[in-house]
């Protein structure tokens, strides 16, 4: 089997989560089975703005985190690579999770066999803050009155409390500076073919989740659930198959008309840029979040390489041996961006630079097997 | 077990937000809280220090205060109520903060802190941190991108909608290197010689984070008020605010002459030895109070309590236990004050 509609046999999960509930019984079934130590999810915290990732260790906690959280751009994956590359466990990954991942693995920070990657479809996310202005602005809501949101055939989509739905298209909200993430915008891989099963609502039933499944892990994973009763499943028609591929389609065609305006049209002149990474405070924030940058011995605090509080920042010295470092691996997931104090536009500097490595060598960070081209065996003696 | 929990930074008076990792009771990492309205996941330098400065430190959650409490009692008990001065600093948050208060004026105590040299300003002078990225002409003192990354970031985005920047300070600085113009002083002594040549505009917001007297900084508030225009001052402590509204805050010299009138010294989250040479500690009895210092009796530290403070926009935030060990058993201030007042 290659693709599913899945369904919950839990009411309590079909109620809260997305089409089927897939996702959460599937996580159900690992945990209860104790298959995992415990389950990596993000968890609504305060609003459907504020998802928190959270480690889950009881059928409780997971059933609070059905349903998706397209406001809450936070990556995972340096969170098991850090804190529990020991422990077996289960985690929903968007693609760029996976890629992440995958990543990581290449570069010895985790085993692949401790994990059960549990793939997200993604179409992009969005920033908390800028959701919630959004929201205010184009939706004429008080962003509080929020209870749910999704991202569906093109548009955004709220849920209010009083059971209402708004809609907006996100081309049009994308055109005012708002919808998703710039680098979500350029983001090609929706599909994260890298994780066991990938899960999503694209070419689906109405009430059933979308599932294809990619390793023989997967495949494991869906039987199992299907043997204890966590789930249903039937197989997809030919035309839903198709459809989903067509929405991938168009969506990966979007992201490379993004790419071509932002990392061409848009692009920093290079005295511009000179200007912008002048500002940078040497915070190591972008690498501490960098999913690529999981060495344990990082050159860009050797003390030849640092200048002091009143010299001008000099961005060889900086960004420069970053970009020798990591670029070629870059999956643009923007948390670099995401994390700058002063605003420099590092996923885009980085992932420009990884669009030109892969013109030459082919290689898709997080996609494709075996390590990059350049890359130096010297890393393997400082990643672990 | 590993859990995640929204914090307040208290790296300054900016009030930014962080996830905290803990796993079993300890910090362990941090992660970007996104959803926080002033910094919206983006963390300065010194923020992400103090975490690893706390990941490295000795941990303790057990303490036996007993005796400590009664050598603190035995020792105010010693001394008349004039002989005894309190300091603190804005490194405490609004609850122990008034009962620090309350128990200095039980007691009878003096209470000084020293908060670099800034005064309380009036509340119609601050502008909000939006405010500073609307404004058409920021003049900041001091190196307001190194120190307060996360205001340098609203300046930045006053600078994409046209503002001017003009930046002033003693020293080359990256606040210098980011403004359209910079005005390198021998000494602040000259900053208000300096404003006076500017020519401002009815949004001018003046952002400053360094100043070497109270009398310059008063002048700063007195040309601020002048000209109608608006000062945000940046704290090196959370709380700085609160304390400038509540204790008498004094210069160096006044602090030594604090020092040298008193004989018992309760100091309480304040390194006196970042300030002042060790010689003017010396024949002083001191009682000291702090998470960090391994000599003094221990208190809960920031990120393992609940509390509040004000910030630099004078906005109160609360914050929660972040760490949320059950284990933890180390006091607050006010739990140990309260110890000791009614032991005295």
């Amino acid at each position: 089997m290659e693709y599913l509609q899945v369904k919950s046999t839990n009411p309590e999960i079909l109620e809260g989560g997305e089409n089927g509930g897939a996702v959460t019984a599937i996580l159900l079934s690992l945990l209860e089975n104790e298959d995992v130590d415990g389950i990596l999810n993000m968890k609504k915290h305060d609003d459907v703005y504020d998802g928190m990732p959270s480690y889950i260790t009881t059928p409780e906690e997971l059933l609070e985190t059905t349903g998706s959280l397209h406001c809450a751009p936070i990556m995972t994956a340096d969170i098991i690579a850090k804190y529990l590359k020991d422990s077996k466990i289960a985690l929903t990954t968007k693609p760029c999770d996976a890629m992440a991942i995958d990543e990581i693995i290449k570069r010895n920070g985790l085993n692949r066999d401790n994990i059960f990657m549990i793939g997200l479809n993604c179409g992009g996310t969005v920033s908390p803050l800028k959701a919630e202005k959004m929201i205010e602005l184009y939706y004429d809501v008080d962003p509080k009155d929020v209870v749910s949101e999704e991202i569906n055939k093109g548009k955004f989509i709220i849920e209010l409390a009083n059971g209402e739905e708004k809609d907006v298209k996100i081309d049009d909200l994308e055109l005012e500076g708002y919808g998703r993430r710039e680098n979500c915008q350029r983001c090609e891989l929706k599909i994260p073919r890298k994780a066991d099963i990938a899960c999503g609502n694209w070419g689906s039933s109405k009430g059933y989740t979308f599932v294809e499944i990619n390793t023989e892990r997967g495949e494991e994973v869906i039987q199992n659930a299907i043997d204890k009763g966590y789930i249903e499943v039937k197989e997809p028609s030919e035309k839903q198959v198709a459809i989903r591929k067509k929405v991938e389609n168009v969506m990966i065609k979007m992201a490379k008309k993004k790419q071509k305006a932002q990392l061409e049209k848009e692009y920093p002149s290079p005295d511009e840029l000179q200007d912008i990474l002048t500002r940078c405070i040497k915070c190591y924030r972008c690498r501490d979040v960098c999913p690529i940058c999981n060495c344990k011995v990082c050159s860009l605090e050797k003390e030849y390489l640092q200048q002091s509080p009143e010299e001008k920042p000099d961005p060889l010295l900086m960004h420069g041996i970053r970009m020798g470092h990591m670029a070629f691996s870059c999956i643009n997931c923007g948390q670099c961006e995401d994390v700058c104090p002063v605003e420099i536009p590092l996923a885009k500097i980085y992932q420009r630079v990884q669009l030109k490595y892969r013109e030459e060598t082919g290689y898709v960070p997080g996609v494709t097997s075996g390590k990059p081209p350049m890359y130096s065996p010297d890393k393997e003696e400082v990643a672990e | 077990m590993l859990t995640i929990n929204h914090s307040i930074c208290p790296e300054c008076s900016m009030g930014c937000g962080l996830n905290l990792i803990s796993k079993d009771g300890e910090i362990v990492g941090v992660n970007p809280y996104k959803n926080h309205p002033i910094n919206e996941g983006k963390n300065c330098k010194n923020s992400i220090d103090n975490i690893n400065t706390i990941k490295s430190a000795p941990k303790i959650s057990e303490y036996d205060y007993n005796q400590k409490i009664t050598e603190s009692v035995e020792l105010l008990k010693k001394y008349d109520s004039n002989d005894v001065t309190i300091i603190t600093s804005g490194k405490t948050d609004n609850a122990d903060l008034e009962k620090i208060v309350d128990f200095a004026q039980e007691k009878d105590y003096n209470i000084v802190a020293y908060e670099n040299n800034f005064t309380k300003i009036d509340s119609e002078l601050i502008p909000t941190y939006e405010d500073v990225e609307k404004s058409d002409l920021i003049i900041s003192i001091g190196d307001v991108y190194r120190n307060n990354s996360l205001i340098a970031r609203r300046i930045i985005h006053a600078q994409q909608n046209n503002a001017k920047t003009i930046n002033i300070n003693v020293t080359d600085n990256l606040a210098g290197y980011n403004s359209d113009e910079f005005k390198k002083i021998e000494s602040y002594d000259e900053i208000i010689n300096v404003l006076e040549k500017i020519e401002t505009t009815k949004d001018t917001i003046i952002v400053i984070n360094d100043i070497n007297s109270t009398e310059n900084y008063e002048k700063i508030g007195e040309y601020v008020k002048e000209k109608g225009i608006k000062i945000l001052t940046l704290y090196k402590h959370p709380n700085t605010f609160s304390v400038l509204n509540t204790i008498q805050c004094v210069q160096k010299e006044e602090l030594m002459e604090s020092i040298n009138n008193s004989k018992l010294l309760l100091v309480i989250n304040e390194e006196l030895s970042e300030i002042l040479d060790d010689e003017c500690l010396e024949n002083k009895d001191i009682i000291k109070l702090s998470s960090t210092d391994a000599d003094a009796i221990p208190i809960r530290a920031w990120y393992e309590k609940d509390g509040s403070f004000t910030n630099s926009e004078g906005l109160t935030q609360e914050f929660e236990d972040a760490v949320q060990n059950e284990d933890n058993q180390i006091k607050t201030i006010s739990e140990i004050l309260t110890l000791v007042g009614q032991e005295i």
